[in-house]
Formats: structure tokens, sequence, C-alpha cells
């Protein structure tokens, strides 16, 4: 269950939030998406893949966490073990939503309600005595608006990949995505090697073509779910 | 002095002219260094016919070689998923008396036969329920696949139900802004003939002469170059099947919400059948029948009881009558001209052939482009030869479908029982199947219009049944069988288990689209 309400002083004032890390925090899942504009860190640690969402059948970009559904291999005893950690996890509970219905207009901080962060009685404190915004609510402010400012190149950074033709079914064997499976999409990498001029030079003036690089080397990383034999 | 095949005009632009124009830019500008060039020449004044609405599974394929987004296509064009088609009351006339005729083919088609087995045993449900899951899937109202399933992907076959005149207009834009076609708007007056009879130029009220190497005449039923300028007779096959009027309406949903079939629904009347076709945002329905047995206002109202009694509304709806020629062109190409589409002929829509043959026709010219003046007639030879053996292969199995029936309460499906009715070619197939099923190796071609399920489906579904059975089969083909029923059983369980309502799916596709993978 998710209740994403936007954040008020008055309304929230005695909500606090645990910190840490694990899976009392629903941390404990095979993947999770990220951002275009995160790309450069989470390719040196992470798989970085293309996962259609269910409902929508639009693309996202996720990293691959575990070799099976509800699994965290980066996860030890509640300690993330590597030196990054995607947005998606360090922002919650906070999100933005969108102030305008079409879209357009910036984000307000909004909180889900139903988190397991949130508390009234253990954690850090959102809110002063006197309704003022404490550390944690500065540090949430920046982060959503990391990620509200990565939502469109990645949108666009897909986009682009999708019509030129570098996107195609994961077919891998290393991990089992159990439902996700036919969900998965990777970078062709034979087709980025075959690319046109025109294509090279659309892709390179948007930033994308080092992308397409380095989610295509990422692949290397799932190597380390696979099962030894 | 070699003339080389370098302009094609297409005269005409409706599903026929845009169809062909951009199926032979497509595979042109693939395969050239240097496109031929495509003009296609259309009258201001005379109207596209506007009908034909059901398409073929073949479509996928002719619009994705023209390089069209699927998703573009549907929220265009008014279209919905087609899985088939439901036919109502052809046998015994009664409420329940229904088959279908799905574009999924039978389980295990290529490995064995089971329309043995079922006979044999496995009567207890439809053949085409037994033996693929697209019956069920229809019958739920459900989609043939998901909105994570890549454009032109399914997880059941399908074709589509098009707005005829959105989906001119769409290939029009098509053409012109991405295929390099030249549009003319013109009326044609005449043609101006070169020595050895061939088409020179055609002559135009607006646009003066337009000249050409080919010409394809998509003129509709007047077939103005084809049966005009060449004066290729007409081969009227009324004889067979009767049909020859056609009363056509635009059906508004009750309200947006109202639950999409994903199927054609024909059914059957006293004197030829009643098309309903779902579109996102209206049906289209219309009566066919034949004038000899029943009268035009007797139709009409035949039709306005179907609206009412399928939850439409009938009070305000503008009826349109076509009348309706069955039979072809006896060649389809001749000197420097192909027609293509109703220039070349039509028979009733009951399998919704006349859009299929546009495409493989185009499709043929496409891949088989004569190089120059002397190379047509070869190819000209065998475009008349293939076309030929498939207009007939299509009017024999449309008679099919009357040839089945029991109906008797009207002298339209007994006299198309008659046997001087029936072309021999089918009286053939029909003795062939007292012996056993119908497979693809009962058909000359490697490449028919219709495959042997085909024929499965209609002649099972219908109830026919070999006088003398045939010869029983081994326990071990029985044990094959009975997997393929099983796995059937499975399917359509996963299948009705996990697809989206059509009208769910359609709704999203509006919203976030499709993805080309
Ligand atoms: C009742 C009915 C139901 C049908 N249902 C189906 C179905 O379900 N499925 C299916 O596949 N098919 C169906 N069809 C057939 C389908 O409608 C046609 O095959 C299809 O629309 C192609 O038509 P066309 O382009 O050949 O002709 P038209 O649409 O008639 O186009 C003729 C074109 O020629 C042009 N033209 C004519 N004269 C001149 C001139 N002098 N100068 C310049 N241009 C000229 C016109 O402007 C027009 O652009 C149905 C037909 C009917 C009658």
């Amino acid at each position: 269950m998710v209740d994403v309400v936007i954040l008020d002083a008055e309304t929230h004032h005695d909500l606090r939030v645990i910190e840490g890390s694990g899976s009392q925090f629903g941390e404990n899942i095979q993947f999770a998406p990220v951002l275009a504009t995160e790309l450069r860190q989470l390719v040196l640690e992470y798989p970085v893949l293309f996962m259609k969402n269910p409902e929508t059948g639009k693309f996202g970009l996720v990293v691959v966490l575990g070799a099976k559904p509800d699994e965290n291999r980066y996860l030890e005893a509640d300690r993330w073990q590597s030196s990054y950690i995607p947005i998606h996890f360090r922002r919650a509970p906070f999100l933005a939503v969108q102030s305008a219905s079409d879209g357009s207009g910036s984000g307000a901080l909004a909180i889900d309600l139903e988190h397991m962060r949130i508390s009234r009685d253990r954690g850090t404190r959102l809110f002063d005595d006197a309704r003022q915004p404490g550390a944690l609510l500065a540090e949430a402010r920046r982060l959503v608006s990391l990620a509200m400012a990565g939502v469109r190149p990645t949108e666009r950074m897909i986009e682009l990949f999708v019509e030129r033709g570098l996107v195609v079914p994961w077919r891998g064997t290393e991990i089992d995505p159990g439902s996700a499976a036919s969900l998965l999409y990777a970078i062709d990498e034979q087709a980025l090697a075959e690319l046109e001029q025109a294509d090279l030079g659309d892709l390179h003036r948007g930033g994308f073509l080092q992308a397409a690089f380095l989610v295509a080397a990422s692949r290397g990383h799932l190597s380390r779910f696979a099962v030894p034999t | 002095m070699t003339q080389r095949v370098r302009h094609i005009v297409v005269v005409g632009g409706g599903t026929a002219g845009w169809l062909t124009a951009g199926t032979l830019a497509a595979v042109s500008r693939s395969q050239r260094a240097e496109p031929i060039a495509i003009t296609l020449v259309e009258s201001p004044n005379i109207p596209i016919i506007g009908v034909g609405e059901g398409t073929w599974p073949t479509m996928r394929r002719t619009l994705r070689r023209m390089g069209v987004r699927e998703t573009d296509f549907i929220r265009s064009c008014n279209a919905t998923f087609k899985q088939g088609a439901k036919f109502a009351r052809w046998v015994t006339g009664d409420e329940q008396d229904y088959y279908y005729h799905p574009l999924v083919l039978p389980q295990g088609y290529f490995e064995t036969n089971l329309g043995l087995h079922w006979l044999e045993g496995e009567k207890q449900q439809s053949f085409s329920r037994s033996t693929c899951p697209q019956e069920e899937i229809c019958e739920a109202g459900l989609a043939p696949k998901l909105i994570t399933t890549a454009e032109y992907d399914g997880v059941a076959n399908y074709a589509y139900h098009l707005d005829a005149g959105a989906f001119a207009e769409f290939l029009k834009a098509h053409c012109t802004e991405k295929l390099g076609v030249r549009h003319v708007l013109a009326d044609m007056t005449g043609v101006r003939a070169a020595e050895n009879g061939d088409i020179a130029a055609i002559e135009t009220a607006q646009a003066g002469p337009i000249t050409g190497d080919l010409f394809v005449d998509c003129t509709g039923f007047r077939s103005l170059l084809l049966g005009g300028h060449f004066n290729v007779p007409f081969r009227s096959c009324k004889h067979i099947l009767f049909i020859d009027r056609a009363l056509a309406v635009q059906v508004p949903y009750p309200d947006p919400d109202t639950p999409l079939a994903s199927h054609t629904i024909s059914t059957a009347q006293g004197a030829g059948w009643i098309w309903d076709i779902g579109l996102q945002s209206r049906r289209g329905t219309g009566h066919v029948f034949s004038s000899a047995h029943t009268d035009e206002g007797e139709a009409e109202a035949d039709l306005r009881r179907y609206i009412r009694a399928t939850g439409g509304d009938d009070t305000h709806l503008s009826v349109r009558r076509i009348d309706i020629e069955p039979g072809h062109r006896e060649r389809f190409w001749a000197g420097n001209c192909v027609a293509i589409g109703l220039s070349a002929g039509f028979l009733e829509p009951l399998e919704a052939s006349a859009i299929l043959l546009v495409e493989i026709s185009a499709q043929f010219l496409a891949e088989q482009m004569p190089a120059t003046r002397e190379a047509m007639e070869i190819v000209a030879d065998r475009f008349n030869r293939t076309f030929a053996y498939r207009w007939d292969r299509i009017i024999d199995f449309l008679k099919l479908h009357y040839l089945l029936s029991q109906r008797t309460d009207n002298d339209f499906w007994i006299d198309n029982r008659a046997q001087a009715s029936i072309p021999d070619s089918l009286k053939e197939l029909m003795q062939l199947w007292q012996y056993h099923p119908p497979s693809d190796a009962d058909f000359d071609r490697a490449v028919e219009v219709f495959p042997g399920a085909s024929y499965q489906y209609i002649l099972y579904g219908m109830g026919f049944r070999p006088e003398c059975g045939y010869d029983a089969p081994s326990r071990a083909a029985a044990r094959e069988a009975d997997r393929y029923f099983e796995r059937n059983r499975q399917e359509t369980r996963s299948m009705v288990g996990s697809l989206p309502p059509n009208r769910d799916l359609l709704d999203k596709i509006a919203r976030h689209g499709l993805q080309p993978i």
C-alpha cells in the first residue's frame, strides 16, 4: 500500500523517519529503478538493464540487485556493500508529485505515509519544535530534486535507444527474474557497433552514445549472480 | 531500345491505391540505389468506397514494411484487434448456433492432423475450442496481446478492424511525407495510347497528361484502365455466390466504455448475412444480400432489427446502399497496366479477402517488379496465373460456408446448395474430405490464401462429418493428439488468465502507446 501526500509542516510536524537500510525497509528487491543521470556511478558496480512497466508498457532503467525475486545481494546484514546506493533507496520515503496534472510545473515534495520508514515515536524528526525543517528534510529535498531532474533525460535516452534499434529482449541466464522475465531488455551490442554515422552523431550530441556503451558494458556485472558450476 | 521501368503511376486513392503505392515505394527504396518514382493520381471529386474495415494478419507485415508505427496506426485509424470471425446462425439458424474461424492454427498443425483425432473422440466441445485458444479468448472479450507486447507482436495471432476513410488519409500522409510518393489530385478523363496499345499517358482535367512506364488501376468498381482502356472482360460468379447488394451503416456505441468484440461477427439472415465490426468509437455494420431472394425494404428491416437486438439505436442512422457485381476480370494485368483492388474484382466480404488481395498483389508487384517493358510480359503472365488461381480458391472457400448450411428458411440457402451452383473444384475437395481431413497437401500452391486449417475450422465448425468415417489412427498417433489437446487446454487457461479486455488494452494504447520492441 502507498499513501502519497504533499508534505506539510502543520499536518506532519510530528513525523519521524527511521534511517538505516535493510530488508525491513523493503530493500530486498531484485530490480530497482534508476536514472540516466546516475549511470556513471552505477555501472561501476551494478548491471543495468531496461525493464517495461507492466501497467503502461513503457521502458524504465533498472539495476539488477539479486539472482532471484526478492533478493538483494548488495545488502549484507542490513548494510549496503556497494559504494554507490541508487537514489531510489536514498530518497525513500520521499518523492515528488507533479503540481500540474499535465506533468509540467515543478514538483512538490511528498511523502508516502505507508512507508516502512515512517514512525511517530522512533527515528529522526522532520521538523523541529518551531516546525522548521531539519537536516534530514533538506537532504530529502536535494535527493528528490535530483530524481526529478533525471526523469526526462532517462526517458529521452531510452526513446532514442529504442528508435535506433539498440534495445533488444534480454535473453541471459545469469539470473532468474521470475515473472519479470518477459519485461527485461538490454542493449544490442551488435546494433551498437553497426550504428550509421548519422545515428552516432545524434546519440553523441545528447551525450547518450557513451551512456549506451556504459549500459552495454555493465552487463558484465551479471556474472556475479551466476551459480558457480 | 529497352525501356526501363522508372516511373509507376497509380490511379486511385482508396485503400488499394495507397497500400499499393506505399508497398511499392517502401520496397523499392529499401532495395534500390535509385528508387522507382511513384505518382498517385486521385480524383478530388469521386469519393473512395469507404467501406472495407476487416483485414487479415498480413496487414501487420504490410504496415511494418511501409515503416508505419503500429501505435500511430491504431490511434489514427480508430483501429481495433481482430482475432478471426464468429459465424452466427449459419448452420441451423438457431439462436445458439455459432462457430469460429480463428486466426491461430490448430495445435501441432505441422506435426499431426487434429481434424482426424477430434472426430474420433474430442467432440464434447467445438473443433476450434479443442484445438486452439482463440475462441475462448474472443468469447471472453480479450485482446490478443498485452501493453508490454511489442508493436506488431502478438500473444495470439491477430489482424485489425479499421476505419476505411481514416485509413486512406493515414496512408496518404505516410506515403507522401515518408516514402516520397507524389500525390496528384486530378480527374482522369482519358488515356493516350501508345502504338502497341499500351498506356503512354493518362489525360487529366486538372494536371494535363501524366506519363508513366507502368500504370496501376486502383479506380475501384469503375476499372477505368483495365476494364475501360484495355477492355478486359468481367467474369461474373453470381451463379455461385448470389449476393449482389449491400446496405452499410455506422452505429455509435451506447457509451464509450461498451465492451469491444475482438472478432468480426457475421450473422446469417434470410437471404444473406450481416457483418458487425467493432471499432474504438463506433461499430460498422451492414447487410449483404441477394436481390433475387429478398427486397431492399426487408433487408433494411432485418438490419435495423439486428442493430436494436445488439444494443444499438437505429433511429438516426443513415443506411447506404452499394451494388455489388460478384466476380473478377478475366486477366488482371494487360499491356503495361495491372489492376489492384475493386478494379480487379470483388466478392462478398465474408472472409475479408479484398484487402488481403490488395496486399498480396502489391507485394507480388513489388518483389517481381519487371525491370523493362519486355520483362513485363513474363511477369504479367505469372501474375495473371497466380491471381486467377487465388480468386478461384477464394470463391471455393466462400461457397463452402453456404454448402454446409442446413438452413431452409429461404430459397437463398436451398439454391446455394444446388449442385449446379457449386464449382467442380470444390465438389472434388468435398469428395476428398470424405476420406481424409483437410490439410495443406490438398492444395497446389506453396502459399495458399487459405491454409488447410481454415477449411478444417469451417468444415468441422459447420458440422461436416465424413460419411463412412476416416481410417482409425494408431495408438501412438492418438496419444500424440491427446498431448496436443491437453496443451491446448493449458494454453487456453493461461492466455484467458493473462490477456486484458480488448477495450482496456486499446485505452492504454491511446494513453501510453506500444513500444516498437
Ligand atoms: C459492402 C462492402 C464491404 C466490404 N468489406 C470488406 C472487408 O471487411 N474487408 C475487406 O478486405 N474488404 C472489404 N470490402 C472491399 C474493400 O472496401 C475494398 O477492397 C477496398 O476499399 C479497396 O477499394 P479500392 O481502393 O479498390 O476502391 P475505391 O475505394 O472505390 O477507390 C477508388 C479510387 O479511384 C479514384 N477514381 C475513380 N475514378 C477516377 C478518375 N476518373 N480519375 C481519378 N481518380 C479516380 C477515386 O477517387 C478513389 O480514390 C468491402 C466492400 C464492400 C462493398
